[in-house]
């Protein structure tokens, strides 16, 4: 019988990550890593002066 | 064992790398473990009674939303009083997902925890998406309802960042992120809220009013747009603008490469110093070493409601804020002449 780990929040990261493992017989049998949060930068860049792309993509992650 | 020993190696040379120490590091998430005084307390006996003199410093949740942890970073950059004094030894910090040691439902326990003892200050980081809740989601919950659960029980709440405070970036994208006064209000909690705006947050501003709340007990007075009147609102970076002179003179820097015009007014390339009530110009940044204006770049009043969808395109005089601008500016120029 598989067991289902998981893990949420990853902590001291940045950004919302769950952490999905399907283990059987002590032995990973699938996994899943699921970022669980968008905003859209790409989309919201379309049509944007190419200039604001430095400013505005340094804030994809501050870490 | 071993595989750990290779992990640890490879993680040494990681935070090498970048130039952390990796013994100051562990410790420093260890003793913050500590403070947080979650898994520890349900093994040692001895950290429950440490845990018992942390809760009766004030009880701190910092959560994040739609952010870029960039207002965190820059709150632990801070050398005066140093970030880990104020979260060790000031503030019991009991959730903060980017340096609490615990994860999984060990961290969600010291949440629920938190929010059943209720009282804490609430710093929340980052904006909260208003076009569908599945762009953030905690866990298999819409993160807007985590958001609810823990601003109802809060004493305060702050809002650190551009994102927190207006919307920010996320605002202008897809996801139409709002900020968490529109968020209260949308939810029906009316809890006292204090914007701390710019992107990031200044680490003097969000360490000064966390110690004037420690002190005082109370929320700083705050300036029309619910920013702590003591950093915002007073002097616009144009007035204190080591380039306001040329603008006065009506002299704009048109050509990067023109030597003639390298101290002239930005105003032509996209500043928006004139909208821009923040006190960069004393305060500036990095401890004090340079702040945008001064190192060549124009200000982007990242700490206003207006950042960022009426401030873009950033780096011309074509946005609306500009043309506001503009139009004050010919009246001023105007009037001089009459008078």
């Amino acid at each position: 019988m598989a067991k289902k780990i998981t893990i949420h929040p990853v902590t001291r990261i940045e950004g919302h990550l769950t952490i999905e493992v399907e283990v059987e017989n002590g032995k990973v049998k699938d996994a899943w890593s699921s970022g669980t949060m968008a905003r859209g930068f790409e989309a919201m860049l379309t049509g944007k002066d190419p200039r604001d792309a430095s400013y505005v993509t340094s804030r994809f992650c501050g870490v | 064992m071993k595989e750990e020993d290779i992990l640890s190696k490879e993680l040494e040379r990681e935070l090498e790398l970048h130039g952390i120490n990796r013994r100051d590091f562990l410790k420093y998430c260890a003793t913050t473990a500590a403070v947080l005084g979650i898994s520890e307390l349900e093994f040692t006996s001895g950290v429950a009674h440490a845990m018992e003199t942390a809760s009766k410093k004030p009880p701190v949740v910092w959560f994040a939303g739609q952010a870029c942890t960039g207002c965190t970073i820059s709150f632990a950059q801070i050398n005066y009083p140093p970030a880990s004094s104020i979260i060790l030894d000031k503030i019991s910090l009991r959730y903060h997902m980017t340096v609490m040691a615990a994860a999984g439902e060990v961290a969600e326990k010291a949440l629920h925890e938190a929010i059943k003892e209720g009282g804490y200050v609430y710093i929340f980081e980052g904006a909260i998406p208003s076009a569908d809740d599945r762009f953030w989601m905690h866990g298999k919950r819409p993160g807007r309802e985590v958001f609810e659960e823990i601003a109802k029980k809060a004493g305060a709440v702050i809002a650190v960042g551009a994102c927190s405070a207006y919307g920010g970036i996320p605002r202008a994208c897809p996801t139409k992120g709002i900020g968490v006064g529109e968020a209260l209000k949308r939810a029906g909690i009316n809890k006292p809220l204090i914007n701390i705006s710019t992107c990031p947050v200044h680490p003097d501003h969000l360490a000064g009013t966390i110690l004037y709340y420690l002190v005082t007990g109370k929320v700083p007075e705050l300036d029309s747009k619910g920013r702590p009147a003591m950093y915002f609102g007073e002097v616009s970076m144009h007035d204190n603008c080591r380039r306001r002179a040329h603008f006065d003179a009506g002299e704009f820097l048109k050509d990067w490469n023109n030597p003639k015009q390298k101290n002239w007014c930005l105003f032509e390339k996209g500043c928006k110093g004139p909208v821009s009530y923040i006190d960069c110009t004393v305060r500036r940044w990095n401890d004090g070493i340079s702040f945008c204006l001064d190192c060549g770049g124009l200000c982007q009043a990242c700490g206003e409601p207006i950042f960022y969808d009426k401030v873009t395109p950033l780096y011309s005089a074509e946005s609306e804020i500009s043309k506001k601008i503009y139009a004050i500016r010919k009246s001023s120029l105007s009037n001089k002449k009459n008078g």
